[in-house]
C-alpha cells in the first residue's frame, strides 16, 4: 500500500510542485489550499502524513496544527510545515504546537522527501 | 511487565493467533522456495510477520517485536528485488519462525522467568539471529548492529547529504524534547507536552531506523514506550521518570553528536535504558501493584480446538432432544405406577426406546467427529522436515502427500506423529540414496517420498514409501545375527517377512555408523510399540533398489469399536471387527493336522487354524465334525482361523483397558461390559497369532 500524504498550501503552484515530488517518490498525494479545507479532507480520509503551509488564508497552519492535535485521532499525526518564515521564534512557535520538523522555503526536494521517508518509517 | 500481559483473555487471543500464524508459515515458506518470484506469497508472508511484530510490541515483548521486525525487513528487500531468495535466506526464515515459534511457547508456558527472558533487551541467541540477518540483507558488510565490548560504531550507509537532512531534522527533535522536559519539570501532568515529548522521540525513532542508526533507535523505542504509557493512564510524571528521560535525553545528544562528528560512542546504552526501565517501574508501582501477579500456569496451557457452529448446534438439538426422550419415559413408567397393563403401553415403550437409540447413535457420532481432525494437520510438518533434512544430508528429495483430508482421532494424530517423523527420518537417511549414487543406478537423481493416508472400512492406512535401495532380507539377518538378537539357527528357519521384522526389534540398526538423524537402535522398536498402543498395526514391503514401504493402519477412533461376539468354551468373548477378515463354516474333515499344526485349504490358499479353547487354555483337544465356524482374523501382517464354538452379532463396545493383576493376560486387549451388563473380553487378534506360532 502506497502512503498518502496531504499538501496543504494556498500557492498552487506550490501545491503541484510538492506533489510532484512526494507522488514522484512513491507517495500517494492530494492536496488542500487552506487550514480548513485539509482538516475537512483529513476528517474524510486517513492520510499518513501532512505537509503544510503557514501562511494561508481562512485557516493558517498553526491554527490546523492546534486543532489537530487536540484530538486523540490527530495526535500522532506526522506533520511537516514547510514554510517561508525562517526566524528562530517562529520554529519554536511551530514545533511547540505539534508540528513534528519545520523545515523553511525553499526546501530541495531531497530534503523533503527523505523527512516525509523519515517521519513514515 | 507489560499490564496486557496480565490479561489472561488477550494472551490467549495473542498465542493463538500467533500459532495459527506461524503453522500457516510453513508451507508458505516452502513455496516461496519453489516460487521465489511469487509476490502475492511475498506479501502473504509479510504480513503475518507484520501481525507478529504489531501484536507482540504491543503486549511489551521486546524479543519477539525485533525477531519479527528483523524477518519482515527479510521479506521486504525480497519484495522489492534487493534479496533474492536462496536457500540460505528460506533457512534464516526457518530459523526465525523457530524462534518465534519458540518465544510463542515461552510465553504459554505462564512461567514468568521465560517470559521476562522475551521482554528484556539483550538475548545473546537473538542478537546472533539479527548479526546473521544483517549479513544476508547486508552482505557487503555493515555491521552496524553488531556491538563488541560495549563500544559499538554508529555508522550507515547514507550520503553526506543525507546526513545533513537527519541532523537538522534530529535537532529539531531534540529541541522539543529539551523544551518537554523543562515544561514538565513546572508541570509534571501538561499532558500537551507529554504528547509533544512522544512526538518528538517517536520521529526520532523513525529517522534513526530509516537511518539504521540502531543505538538511537533502540534508545528512543523504549522512551516511547514509556510515554506511551503514560499518556493511556493519563498520570503525571514522576520526578525520578523525568530524571531517567532527562539522562535519556542526555544520551540521545550524545549519540547525535558522535554520529554528526563520526565517532563512537562508547558509552553504555543498556545502562540507560535499564534507568528508564527501573524509574517507569517504581513509578508504576502504585497504580500497577495489583497487576504484578503473574498468570496461573493453567489460563495458558488449556488446549483449544476449533469446532464448526454448526456441530455444536446439532449437539444442542440432540441433547434436546434427550430431555423430551426422557420426559417421555417419565410419563411411560407414570402409567406403569398408575397400574396400567405393561402389555397396553408395549408400543409406546418400544417407540421410546426407538427415540431414544436414534439420538444417542446421532450423538455419539457427531461427538466422535468433534475429536476428529484431517490428517493434514499431520502431514503439514513435514515437508519442512524433509528439506531440512535432506538439506542437510546432501540428498535431493521430494515429498509427495496425499490423502490428507482422510480424518483420524485427534490423539490418534497426536500420538503418530513421532513414529511417522521416525519413520522419514529413516526413509531419508537410510533409504534414499546420494544423487550420484542414484544417477549411476539408472535412477533420476531426485529421491521421492510419498506420504498417504486413506481410509478402508473401520481402519485409516498411512503409508510411508520412499524410491531408494529398499532392505535385503539377508543382511537384515546378518546383523541381527551379529548382534547377538537371534540365534543363527533360529534365522534359518525365518521366512521373509519375519526377517523385516527384525528391525523393529529392540538394539536393530542397520546403520554401520551412528548418524544424528537416525540408526541409534532406539526408534524402531519405539514406532512399533506406540502404533501396538493405538490398537494399530505396521507392515512393511521392500524390494532391493526399488525401495521400502511402511503401512501403518490405524483404526479410526479408540474410543468406540465395532466387535462381533463369539463364543468359545462357554465364555463369550469380542473380536474387533477391523481385524475380520471373514467367517467361514469348514467341514470338520478338511481341517489337517501336520507338525502339530491344523491348517486347511481355503480357496486354494493354505490357512493356519488353532482352536481358540485351547489357545486360550479353557480346555483341552477335541475333535471336528460337522461344519465349524472358523473365524479369519490378521494382525502382523499374518492371517490365522480361530475356530471358536459359536457366532453371535455385532456390537458397538467401548473398550476399557484391564487393571492390576489381570492386565498383562495374553491374547486379551481390555474389556467391554454390553447393555445386559455382561463383562466380555476383549480379544487382541495380533496377540493371538504370535501365541499361535509359538
Amino acid at each position: 500500500m502506497k502512503k498518502s500524504i496531504l499538501v496543504v498550501d494556498d500557492s498552487a503552484t506550490i501545491r503541484s510542485l510538492q506533489a510532484f515530488i512526494l507522488q514522484s517518490a512513491g507517495f500517494e498525494v492530494e492536496t488542500a489550499i487552506n487550514g480548513i479545507d485539509a482538516l475537512e479532507k483529513l476528517y474524510r480520509k486517513n492520510f499518513d502524513l501532512v505537509v503544510a503551509d503557514i501562511n494561508m488564508p481562512k485557516m493558517d497552519g498553526l491554527k490546523m496544527i492546534e486543532i489537530l492535535r487536540k484530538q486523540d485521532a490527530y495526535r500522532d499525526l506526522p506533520i511537516i510545515i514547510v514554510t517561508s518564515e525562517e526566524e528562530e521564534k517562529d520554529r519554536e512557535r511551530g514545533l511547540k504546537i505539534g508540528a513534528n520538523v519545520y523545515l523553511v522555503k525553499p526546501t530541495d526536494p531531497k530534503t523533503l522527501v527523505m523527512n516525509v521517508k523519515m517521519l513514515l518509517e | 511487565m507489560n499490564e496486557f500481559l496480565n490479561d489472561p483473555a488477550i494472551v490467549g487471543e495473542f498465542i493463538a493467533e500467533s500459532r495459527e500464524h506461524l503453522e500457516s508459515l510453513e508451507p508458505r515458506l516452502l513455496q516461496l522456495e519453489e516460487n521465489p518470484e511469487d509476490s502475492e506469497l511475498l506479501n502473504s508472508i509479510f504480513r503475518t510477520f507484520h501481525t507478529i511484530k504489531g501484536s507482540s510490541s504491543f503486549l511489551g515483548l521486546i524479543q519477539l517485536t525485533e525477531t519479527s521486525h528483523r524477518l519482515e525487513t527479510v521479506l521486504d528487500d525480497l519484495r522489492k528485488g534487493k534479496i533474492k531468495v536462496t536457500s540460505e535466506i528460506i533457512d534464516l526464515l526457518f530459523k526465525g519462525m523457530d524462534i518465534l515459534k519458540g518465544f510463542i511457547e515461552d510465553i504459554a508456558s505462564g512461567e514468568e522467568e521465560r517470559i521476562n527472558r522475551i521482554c528484556s533487551y539483550n538475548l545473546k541467541e537473538i542478537q546472533e539471529f539479527i548479526n546473521k540477518v544483517e549479513e544476508v540483507i547486508h552482505p557487503e558488510g555493515t555491521k552496524h548492529i553488531k556491538e563488541e565490548k560495549g563500544v559499538a560504531k554508529e555508522s550507515s550507509k547514507y550520503s553526506e547529504e543525507e546526513k545533513q537532512i537527519f541532523l537538522t531534522a534530529a535537532e529539531q527533535h531534540l529541541t522539543t524534547i529539551r523544551e518537554c522536559l523543562e515544561g514538565l519539570e513546572k508541570n509534571s501532568s501538561d499532558f500537551h507536552l507529554i504528547d509533544a515529548f512522544f512526538r518528538a522521540v517517536h520521529s526520532l525513532k523513525s529517522s534513526s531506523n530509516y537511518m539504521k542508526l540502531s543505538r538511537i533507535e533502540i534508545l528512543t523505542k523504549e522512551q516511547e514506550r514509556v510515554l506511551q504509557k503514560i499518556r493511556e493512564e493519563k498520570r503525571p510524571i514522576s520526578v525520578e521518570l523525568l530524571n531517567a528521560l532527562k539522562s535519556g535525553y542526555e544520551f540521545l545528544l550524545q549519540l547525535i553528536n558522535d554520529f554528526k562528528e563520526n565517532k563512537e560512542s562508547p558509552f553504555d546504552l543498556e545502562k540507560s535504558i535499564e534507568q528508564i526501565k527501573k524509574a517507569f517501574e517504581s513509578d508504576g508501582e502504585t497504580s500497577q501493584k495489583s497487576s504484578k501477579r503473574i498468570l496461573p500456569k493453567r489460563e495458558f496451557v488449556d488446549k483449544t480446538i476449533r469446532v464448526p457452529e454448526s456441530k455444536l448446534d446439532s449437539l444442542m438439538n440432540l441433547v434436546g432432544e434427550l430431555v423430551i426422550n426422557r420426559s417421555s419415559f417419565y410419563s411411560i413408567l407414570q402409567k406403569l405406577e398408575n397400574g396400567k397393563d405393561p402389555s397396553k403401553i408395549k408400543k409406546e415403550i418400544k417407540q421410546a426406546a426407538q427415540t431414544m437409540r436414534r439420538i444417542t447413535t446421532e450423538l455419539q457420532m457427531t461427538v466422535t467427529e468433534l475429536h476428529m481432525l484431517p490428517i493434514k494437520s499431520l502431514f503439514g510438518k513435514f515437508p519442512r522436515l524433509v528439506r531440512d533434512l535432506s538439506r542437510e544430508k546432501s540428498k535431493k528429495i521430494e515429498l509427495e502427500l496425499s490423502g490428507e483430508e482422510t480424518q483420524l482421532d485427534k490423539m490418534m494424530i497426536e500420538k503418530i506423529s513421532d513414529p511417522l517423523v521416525h519413520l522419514i527420518r529413516n526413509a531419508i537417511d537410510h533409504g534414499i540414496e546420494f544423487p550420484e549414487e542414484r544417477e549411476a543406478k539408472g535412477k533420476p537423481s531426485h529421491g521421492t517420498i510419498k506420504l498417504s493416508a486413506s481410509q478402508e472400512g473401520e481402519v485409516v492406512v498411512i503409508k510411508i514409501s520412499d524410491d531408494g535401495r529398499g532392505m535385503d532380507p539377508e543382511v537384515l539377518k546378518e546383523t541381527a545375527i551379529k548382534k547377538g538378537i537371534i540365534t543363527p539357527e533360529r534365522a534359518k528357519i525365518l521366512s521373509k517377512r519375519e526377517c523385516l521384522e527384525l528391525i523393529f526389534l529392540p538394539g536393530f540398526s542397520t546403520a554401520a555408523k551412528v548418524t544424528d538423524l537416525s540408526g541409534r537402535g532406539v526408534g524402531m522398536d519405539v514406532v512399533r510399540n506406540t502404533i501396538k498402543e493405538l490398537k494399530g498395526e505396521v507392515d512393511i514391503d521392500t524390494e532391493p533398489d526399488r525401495g521400502t514401504t511402511f503401512a501403518i493402519r490405524l483404526p479410526l477412533t479408540l474410543a468406540i469399536v465395532n466387535v462381533l461376539l463369539i463364543e468359545a468354551g462357554g465364555q463369550m468373548f469380542a473380536l474387533p471387527l477391523s481385524s475380520i477378515k471373514e467367517t467361514v463354516k469348514i467341514p470338520g474333515e478338511r481341517i489337517k493336522k501336520v507338525f502339530e499344526r491344523k491348517i486347511t485349504l481355503l480357496r486354494e490358499e493354505i490357512l493356519g487354524i488353532v482352536d481358540l479353547r485351547k489357545l486360550l487354555k479353557i480346555s483341552t483337544a477335541r475333535d471336528f465334525q460337522g461344519l465349524v465356524p472358523v473365524v479369519i482374523v490378521h494382525g502382523g501382517g499374518k492371517n490365522l482361523g480361530l475356530i471358536v464354538d459359536a457366532l453371535h452379532q455385532q456390537e458397538e463396545i467401548v473398550i476399557k483397558p484391564l487393571e492390576g493383576i489381570v492386565a498383562d493376560i495374553p491374547g486379551i486387549a481390555g474389556a467391554t461390559v454390553l447393555g445386559d451388563g455382561k463383562v466380555i473380553p476383549i480379544l487382541d487378534p495380533t496377540e493371538l497369532i504370535q501365541m499361535a506360532i509359538r
